[in-house]
Parts: structure tokens; sequence; C-alpha cells
């Protein structure tokens, strides 16, 4: 559950999936959903840059007793240092979003080196890269994330790596299926025979095509980031300096907050958490959806959602 | 995409389905057989129901650390009594020092019994520390300290046990005599034969229903790692408790044991977390709360072979520090007042021992500017103070719990121009980075830690503060030679002489400033009113300092 | 044949992803700062030589390349080594861990499985209707909640009813089977719920994806056109279809599976190997960790080579 969400199939888009920006725009319009996702994630950026400005309270500043209810000067009372929970939401969006957008910068990239390797080069290289790949979408991410934050010891750049080197699996997978099918193309082809070099080639002909594809992936890995960010804070093994949803959570967890019925220390983080999330997903599912002209063309009917396995489909390509 | 053929669909339905099956008659198969029936002792209603944090490891005292537990199934020649803070007879009756305080002779209950019903002797105990001795730096070595001056034990006769000392010792009655559980020689004799390799990995557990050969009031009789321990009465026990039983649960989080204690699943709560107080006494149950031995403190590291950041030898530098921090403000915002203002490095909980001349400095931040203006520590454009070309930020080791005491010093540093920042470290990695490199002490610039700990006796929190603390990793590198010339002395010397030395080392390590004590902890426990005859301990009512609290405990009414 | 030379295939390539976490297993831990040592040496009164012996004892004096080849040696007899913590044999210690593990997980991943397919078919029969919608927001909501908070949540609102952690109530002395198993099934609800409610939303959109497919295809056009009823083709053909991917889902889920379960035992003080993790971390008992990761990495690994060959038995047009 909490790192990983199911995965949306786009990576079977076929031909044509060229010049999607402007359909990019076009479709947003029609989907409610995406233009909601699109209108919190917003929100909360919004806020994550503004914070300083607009935090009532200090986010150190002991403003009254220890979990004192909420009033009106407090809309969501104090938390186990008697700070002010709205300030620390606040303060807790910006690095959030930080080791979550930062995670997913450093998860897209690795994952999307791995798969246009992989898949524009073929043959060995494909299949040692989908090994390794293979490797790590097995392996129990969490636990390994605990050691190795356990071992490197616990700053925000040391979460993020972690967090991102641990969850590019699917990236990879996804865009390696896109770099295959752009690659037959014929006009790759042509540029192929006319002597372009590897470098040339990908950087001029595959980035362009894919990079769309890209950003679908890297808006729902930053859920998934934040997701994993929030459950190592609660471990205890994320940056206790920094103020976040995820240790939000822990703090009120370690100092008793459920069993002293002060639930305003621990309700507004999580759903925070979720808003997000469910934001970047929707986003996510909006962007796939319009690069995949199949579920486009099928839209009110089977593939609306195209969730499908990803064994399935490799499988399919093998 | 996958397009199968209708025909053979419900062959692939039968294995799905098939599959669920088994996965749940395996499911149904572990519970019944992960957790059949165990065997325990003891009656069904007057058990005492404790929860606490943590975990409980081995009921071996060479291999876990859980001394409270040890404690209740194994004797100790005294214990302390809690009111006068004097010792008290448990297997030992009575006892008398030479002049020369180098022979102790103790005389024990006679027609005591184990669990088992062996005869419990004085050579059980001689039997103990000999081994402990004979051993020494090896598999034992966590209890080595108790004995290391010790020449041997023997005894005369079934009833009396004589230890003799290589060197005058003040302090056996309220170190050894106190501390050190007396193992049943008959069971051990054979684990500990030659270099003791076995003792490291003897498993000292119930076993089908059969309690661990116990001598104390209650008798070990069910344990479960990290989970669980009961201790039944010991039907041979010489001081009988009123109790049927006590059993101990361990829970993983605050949240979990508060919850538990206000629904009524356990009787008594042991160190309940100051957040919870209110909640509890609002739920109709006892919570009290009691001084404790054990102390925070900003640790400064003064080691003059320190190659950075060399300013922190500076005295001048550390009292600033010290009128930087608001003690009321830890005591208020951590501890929800829980907690007192700390100065010593004994705290008042251990009576005479504590130096209380030695008073918390004044919370002054404009003087502590004053002293680093003067002292010529400027500030920066940033605000931040520059020593010998560098600015005045420091990091500070901190484990994972003090994160909100960290936050608190940060913001007080600010006022004065120095910045702090933090290094989250866990148990073992702390005490790694405080000792670096190989346990020099030089790479460290300050440390919020946990200082003080022991017993009624001061033995073990000054001897953190020795120099040759340092040697084993241990404690935060303080070392001053004159400090470690009384403590060398305070050991030999008895009565009113060494509480004159202990005050007086207590006041060369105030003057020193390099551990800034900032609270003395209190220590919570809370229970039902439908138990009654709790006595706390200055670390609670489930003991590790002294034996002997539980068994007046009884169901009220 | 074709089908032989897959199976080979699957298993080889399961063979050699063990191995690779095997030798990562022991790269990680080694090239750990910090050993056992020190921690122990935190005891007062400890002296070079007794560390001195403790290395000797966990063979940390010897180089890397033997102390590799003593792990692989050991691993072969199923010698995990033996916990720092309480000096036991490190496979003891987690089977017993893994035996509290499995029931629990169990109960929640299977009714969330159920749950899942039920509502997820529905959803996907009622496509474009209200109750679709409503029902894909709920799931998608649901997915979105980190497990560790909802895990609160369900404590809050139970905290009077269900108890708040552990597995059993300890202090039923020699309880009768079935008093003990009433009581582990009490102990179990909140966090086989928590599992559950964290799980579903994933699976149920999976499902409903799957359905969805088969729907799209053309026996199902037949069918219909045959006359059957609605709900007999739904039952009979869109789910069973659907079911092939769901079976390959639920093995690829396992990872998120293992961090849900350790998320809830740490909230639950449920005595499992997600708490043994946990307790190990704060302990820094590097064998109980190694031996914890590399035992659940090989049961996903093993998951998957399952999921791999029931996959031939479905659909034998599945091939290497």
């Amino acid at each position: 559950m909490s790192t990983s969400l199911p995965e949306v199939d786009v990576g079977v888009a076929g031909p044509g999936a060229g010049g999607s920006r402007a359909r990019l725009r076009t479709t947003a319009m029609r989907r409610p959903a995406a233009i909601g996702g699109g209108t919190v994630l917003g929100f909360f950026i919004l806020v994550a840059l503004l914070a300083p400005w607009i935090e009532p309270y200090g986010v150190r500043q002991n403003a009254g007793p220890v979990f004192a209810a909420p009033s009106a000067s407090h809309w969501l009372g104090l938390d186990d240092a008697g700070v002010d929970v709205v300030s620390l939401l606040i303060a807790g969006t910006r690095s959030s979003l930080l080791v979550g957008f930062a995670a997913a910068l450093v998860s897209t990239f690795v994952g999307g080196a791995v798969g246009i390797v992989a898949g524009y080069f073929g043959g060995v290289t494909d299949a040692i890269l989908m090994r390794v790949t293979d490797y790590f979408l097995v392996i129990p991410d969490l636990p390994l994330m605990i050691i190795v934050a356990a071992i490197w010891g616990q700053s925000v750049w040391h979460i993020i790596l972690v967090i991102g080197l641990l969850h590019w699996t699917w990236t990879a997978r996804t865009i390696r299926a896109q770099v295959k099918s752009i690659r037959e193309r014929t006009y790759m082809r042509r540029v192929r025979s006319l002597g372009a070099g590897h470098r040339r080639v990908i950087v001029h002909h595959l980035l362009p095509e894919v990079a769309p594809l890209l950003l679908a992936v890297g808006v729902r890995a930053v859920a998934n980031s934040i997701f994993a960010a929030a459950a190592l804070a609660f471990l205890g093994l994320g940056d206790p300096t920094a103020i976040s949803w995820g240790g939000m959570i822990q703090h009120a967890f370690q100092r008793s907050a459920v069993s002293s019925g002060a639930w305003w220390a621990v309700v507004p983080p999580g759903l925070c958490i979720a808003l997000v999330v469910v934001a970047c997903y929707l986003l996510g599912q909006a962007i796939a959806d319009i690069l995949n002209p199949r579920t486009r063309a099928l839209h009110l009917s089977a593939r609306r959602f195209g969730v499908l396995p990803l064994s399935t489909s490799s499988r399919q390509q093998r | 995409m996958l397009q199968p053929m209708p025909e053979r669909l419900p062959r692939s339905q039968r294995g799905v389905l098939r599959c669920c099956l088994v996965l749940g008659a395996l499911s149904l198969a572990l519970v019944s057989g992960g957790c059949g029936g165990k065997g325990g002792g003891g009656g069904n209603d007057a058990v005492l129901r404790i929860g606490t944090l943590g975990t409980t490891a081995s009921l071996n005292m060479f291999i876990g650390g859980e001394y409270a537990s040890y404690k209740k199934f194994y004797p100790t020649l005294v214990q302390v009594n809690v009111d006068t803070l004097k010792a008290e007879p448990n297997f030992a009756t009575s006892w008398t020092g030479s002049a020369d305080r180098r022979t102790w002779t103790f005389h024990t209950r006679p027609n005591a019994k184990w669990s088992d019903g062996r005869p419990l002797t004085a050579s059980d105990a001689a039997f103990t520390f000999n081994m402990i001795a004979r051993l020494g730096s090896g598999p034992t070595a966590s209890w080595f300290s108790y004995v290391k001056d010790l020449a041997h034990a023997d005894t005369p006769n079934p009833n009396t046990l004589v230890l003799h000392y290589k060197t005058p010792s003040a302090e056996v009655i309220s170190n050894l005599g106190t501390d050190v559980p007396i193992l049943p020689e008959h069971v051990w004799a054979p684990i500990a034969a030659g270099a003791g390799k076995r003792l490291m990995t003897f498993v000292n557990e119930p076993r089908k229903g059969r309690p661990v050969v116990s001598g104390g009031s209650f008798m070990a009789s069910q344990h479960k790692k990290d989970e669980f321990e009961l201790f039944a009465r010991n039907p041979h026990a010489y001081a009988r408790p009123k109790a049927a039983g006590i059993g101990v649960k361990f829970f993983g989080n605050p949240d979990a044991l508060v919850t538990a204690l206000k629904s009524g699943q356990i009787d008594a709560g042991y160190d309940v977390p100051p957040t919870a107080v209110k909640t509890l006494q609002s739920a109709g149950l006892v919570v009290k709360s009691t001084p404790t031995i054990t102390y925070d403190e900003l640790a400064v590291n003064t080691n003059p072979k320190k190659p950075k950041h060399r300013e922190l030898l500076d005295p001048k530098v550390r009292r600033a520090f010290d009128a930087a921090i608001d003690r009321q403000a830890i005591v208020k915002v951590v501890y929800l007042g829980h907690a007192q203002p700390g100065a010593s490095v004994i705290t008042p909980a251990i009576g005479d021992w504590h130096d209380a001349s030695i008073k918390a400095p004044a919370f002054d931040p404009a003087a502590a500017n004053r002293l680093l203006d003067a002292a010529g520590y400027k500030r920066g454009r940033d605000g931040i103070r520059m020593a010998q070309g560098h600015p005045m930020a420091y990091e500070v080791l901190i484990s994972t719990e003090s994160a909100r005491e960290f936050e608190l010093l940060q913001a007080q540093f600010r006022t004065i121009g120095v910045e702090l920042s933090s290094r989250s470290l866990d148990k073992e990695a702390f005490s790694a980075a405080l000792s670096a490199p190989q346990s020099k002490y030089l790479s460290y610039d300050l440390a919020l830690t946990t200082g003080g700990g022991g017993g009624y006796d001061p033995d073990f929190a000054l001897k953190g503060l020795t120099c040759s603390a340092r040697m084993f990793g241990f404690g935060s590198g303080y070392c001053n030679p004159a400090y470690d010339k009384l403590y060398a002395r305070q050991a030999a010397v008895g009565g009113p002489e060494r509480v004159r030395l202990v005050h007086e080392m207590q006041g060369i390590v105030a003057g020193d400033r390099a551990v800034l004590v900032l609270a003395y902890k209190d220590h919570i426990d809370s229970w039902s009113k439908q138990w009654t005859g709790f006595r706390q301990a200055i670390d609670g009512i489930y003991s590790h300092t002294t034996a002997g609290l539980l068994t007046g405990v009884e169901r009220a009414g | 044949m074709r089908s032989a030379d897959y199976v080979i295939k699957r298993v080889a390539i399961a063979l050699v992803t063990a191995l690779v976490a095997v030798t990562l297993n022991f790269v990680i831990f080694r090239a750990a700062p910090g050993t056992a040592v020190s921690d122990l040496s935190q005891v007062p009164g400890a002296t070079p030589a007794l560390r001195q012996s403790l290395k000797r004892e966990f063979g940390l004096d010897k180089s890397k390349w033997e102390q590799y080849g003593i792990y692989l040696g050991q691993l072969g007899h199923g010698n995990l080594g033996r916990s720092y913590q309480d000096r036991q044999p490190v496979l003891s210690d987690l089977g017993a861990a893994l035996a509290n593990t499995v029931p629990m997980v169990a109960l929640g991943v299977v009714a969330a499985i159920g749950l899942g397919i039920l509502t997820g078919a529905l959803f996907a029969w009622r496509r474009g209707t209200r109750l679709e919608q409503l029902g894909a927001g709920v799931t998608i909501a649901l997915f979105a909640l980190p497990g560790q908070w909802l895990g609160l949540m369900l404590l809050i609102v139970f905290a009077d009813v269900l108890p708040s952690g552990g597995m059993t109530n300890d202090f039923l002395i020699d309880p009768s089977f079935w008093t003990h198993a009433k009581d582990v099934l009490v102990h179990m609800a909140l966090p086989a719920l928590t599992l559950t409610v964290a799980l579903y939303g994933g699976y149920t959109l999976i499902v409903r994806a799957a359905v969805l497919e088969t729907l799209g295809e053309d026996y199902i056009l037949t069918a219909r056109a045959k006359g059957l009823r609605a709900r007999t083709v739904l039952r009979r053909y869109a789910l069973r279809n659907a079911m092939l991917p769901i079976t390959t889902h639920v093995a690829l889920s396992l990872s998120y599976i293992v961090t849900g379960a350790l998320l809830v035992e740490v909230v639950f003080s449920w005595p499992g190997i997600g708490r043994a993790i946990y307790e190990a971390v704060i302990a820094r008992d590097y064998p109980l960790l190694q031996g914890a990761f590399l035992l659940l990495t090989l049961s996903v690994v093993f998951c998957n080579l399952v999921a791999d060959l029931l996959y031939l038995k479905l659909d034998p047009r599945v091939t290497g």
C-alpha cells in the first residue's frame, strides 16, 4: 500500500503519440478530474512557496499549552509542543513537497535513463537492465529504505536519494516500452540510416517523444515519494528537524496524541497527504490517458482506466 | 492484450478459487498452530497487570538488560528502603564491615529455598560473585565493575558470606549488595565452567510450564520476547508477595499503553509519558511522579586535543551557553512540568549525595551576549558570531527522542548569535559519533544526551564522568584529573567524608561547564484505584534500582 | 516443449534474482558503519579484550571476501547468525515473528481482495453511472490514505471497544484453545482492518480496469447476443477472465503488502516481522535486520515465481 500505487499502463501507446501537446490542452478541458487534481496540486505548491509569509504563528513558537483544543485563534489547535497546527501544516507543505518532487525527479531521471538505454539499445543491454529492474521491482522497498536511512543517517538529502533510488522501476519499464515502439517507426529508422550517432538520436529524436510520458509518470512518482517519506518519518527515520506531514504524525503518535484525544494533531497532516496524493494521481492519470490514443478513443468504454499489471504488458512484448 | 477463450475459463476460475481456499486454510492453521495454549503458573484473579514501553530480550542477565526483571526472580543481598534511602534486609538479614573496609560479612537467611526446592544458601551468593570476578572482562563483563576489587568470597558456614577485598571498599552494600542478582549455583555452575562461553548463549527461559529456577519473591514463569513477562508468586519465597503474580506487558508505543490503561486492559502503567497525565487523571487513575537520578545534558566537547572549533575550550563561551539556556521552557514544553531545572550531575533524588548549593544559572541572554561581546566574538553580517575566523555554528548530536528539546535550544542559542544544527542518531550510532574517532572524543562539538543513571548510590553516575570512562566509549568524554583523584578517594572512604568528596566532585563538574545539566527528569507511574500498596523507587514501581517494591501490592477491598 | 523452456527460464530468473538479493544483502550490511561491538562496549566495564573476543565471535576481524565466504556457507546451512539482542538464532526469532505476521496479513489481504473483486466488478458493470463515479472517487481517496495514519484513525474510533495493541491478552493465564483463538482474532481486528482498507482501494481499481477490459471483448458481445443474463455474463465471462491479470497484480503487490504490514505492526505493537525490523533498526541488530530483509526478499521472489508458473497454467499461450 503505502509506497506504491497501482500503476497505469501507458507504455503501449501505439503510433501517433506525437503532437500530444495540443491534445493535452484540449482534453484537459474536458476532464474535470484533471482540472481538480491540477488545482489542488497548484494550491499546495502555492502554499509551499509562500509558507514563511502565510504562517500565522512561528513553527518553533510555543503558542500555548500542549495539545490545546482548536479555538478562534488556533483553528486546528496546538500540537505536542504547544505549536500552532495550522502553521505546522503550512511549513510541512514545503518540506513534504520538496521531498516529493526531488525524489520524483531522481526516480524519473534514473528510470528514464534506464528505460531509454534499455529500449533503444535492446539486446544484452536490455536484458541486463531489465533483470536489475526486476530485482528492484520485487524487493520490499520500505524495509530496504529503513535500513539504508538508518545506515546513512537522516538528512533530507539522504531521504530524497533513498526514495528516488528505490522507486524508479516502474518509470523504467514504462519508458522502455514506449522507446521500443518509437524506435521501430519509419522516420527513426531513416534518421539512423542517415548516420546519426546514438547520442544525437536519443537527445534530438527520442527524448522529445518520451518527454510528455516522463511528465505523466513523474507526477505519479511525486505521490509515491510523499507516501514513502511519510512512512519513513513515521518510523522515526525522517529528518528530525524538518517539519513535515509525516513527522507531524510521528510526533503525535510518539507523544500519545491519540489517547489524549488530540485528534487535531493527527488528522490534518494525514488528510493533506491524501489530498496531494489524489491530486497527483488524477493529474498523472489524465496525462496518461491523453497520451494513450487507445484510451482516448475508447473514452467511455473498457479502457477508460487502463490499469493493467506490469507483467501482463511486458510479457506481451517479449 | 490477453483474450483467453471463454471455454477455458472455468479452469482458471477453479485455480484461483483453490488458491484462495489454501490461503484461508493456511491462515487458520497458523492462528491455531502458532499460538496453542501455553503453560503458566499463578492464580487467575490477583495477578497485577503492568504495562510498560520498550522491549524484553532475555532473562539471562549476561545477555539482556532487563535489570528490573532479574530483581523480581533472583534475590539480592540487600534492598533499599525507598523512604529512608537506607539498606534493609533481603537475602542477607544483617551485615558488618571491618574497620579497614576490606572485609564484609553477611548473615543470610537460614532455610531459604530456590523455587525448585533446592536450598538457597550463602554459597550461591559466593559462587555468583566469584564467577563474575573470575571471568573478568569475559562474558560477564557487564557486571564486572561490581567485583573488580573483590579478592574472593567465601562461606565459613552455609548462612554466612564473607567478601574479602583487595582495597578498602566503602560502597559494597549500596552497589554489589543492592544490585547484583544471586544465581542458583546448581543451574549456572556447569554453564560458567571454563571460559564461560555458554553464558552468552544460555537460554534462561521458562519451558513447558516449568519456571526459571528462581529465588526472589516471584519466579519467572512466562517470557515472550518483546511482549510479555509473567512472574508468579514463588512458593518458597522468604518474602511472600501479596499478589499472586505480576504480569508485565511491553507496548510498542505510548498511545497503546495509555489506551490500555484507560480501558482497564492493564492495572498499572510504568513510565507513562507526561502528555498522558491529564488524560489518565480524568479517567480516574492514580498518577504519581517521582524525581529520578537521570538528567538531560548538553555536553560540550572540551577535549584539549580537539582539532576544530577550539573556541569551545574557552570557559567564557561555555558560561555564555549556560546563561542562554531557558531551563524553565524545557521543563514546561518537553516535560509539561514533570521535571525540574537542572544544575548538578547528581540529582536531588538520592538525598544527601546531591549538593544543593549548586544552582541552575539564571536564564539571561543579555548577560550571555555581553560575555561573548567582551570576549571578542563579534557578530557577522548574518548575526552569527565569528570565532577564530569561522562562524560559531555547531552540529549537535541528538537522539531521535530529543528532537523537541533541540528545537528549544536552537531558538535560544540563536538569540546569542550561535547557530545550532542537529544530527539525529539512534543509540548505537550516537555513541559511535560521540566517541569518534576510536574512543578519542575528538570530532564532536555538542551533544544533547541523558546523563546520570544507576541506583541510590552515586557511584555509577560519578564513574561516567571519569577519564577512564572514555576508554569504554561511555559518557560524553568529560575528563578532569582533579575529579578523577577525588573519585578514587571517595571509593575507599565511607560516611560523611564520602558525602563531602562527592559534593566537591559535583562542584568541579559544575565549574567546568562541559556538562550543562538542563533538567532533572521525573518518572511517572499510574495505576488503577483497585490496587493498593504501590511504592515508587527513584525509577518507579517496576524498579531496577531496588528489589522488593511490589511485594506489598494487593487488590483493594 | 516451449512451455518447458518457459518454466526453466522463469526458474532461472528467480534464482538469479535470489542470488543478487543474497549478495546485495551482504554488501549493504558490511558497508554499514558501526558493528555490534561498539554497542556491547556501551556496557560499563567492557574492556578492549572483550571487544576483541566479540569481534572474533562475529567474524568481524576477517577480510570482506572471507566474510562473504563464511556468510554464504552459513546461509547454505540455514544459519542466519545470532541476534545481537537476545543471542538466539536469527532464524528461530524470525520464524516466530513470521508466524505472527502471516495470519494477520492474510486476513487483511484476503478481505481486501474479496471486497475489491466485488466492488470493482460492480463499478465496471455500472460504468458511467452515478454509483460508479461515487465509487471511483471513494476508492481513489481510500488508497491515498497513508496506512499508519489510517491505523491511528481506527485507534481513535475503536479505542474503547477493541484492544489497542499486541496480539493476545497475555494475562489470560492458561486459556483454552477457543478462548485463545477468540482473543487473537479480537486483537487482530484493528490491524487487519487497517490493512484491508489501505489495500482495498488499489485492488478495486485493478479489478475494475481488468473487468472493463474484458467487457470490451468480442466474446462478451457474443455471450450477450446469445441472450444470456447480464449477471451471468459478468460472473461467468468477464470476471473469470479478469482473474488472470488480477492474480498477477496481487503477486506483484506483495512488496506494498510488506510495507503496509510493517507500518500496521508498528502502530498496533503486533509482534510480527515488521515490528522485529523496527526494533532491530533501533538496536542496530544487524544479523536480525539482514535475516529479515533476506527472508522477505526471497519470499517475494518466490511468490512471483509462483505467479509466473500459475500464469502458464491459466494461459498456455504465454511462453518465453
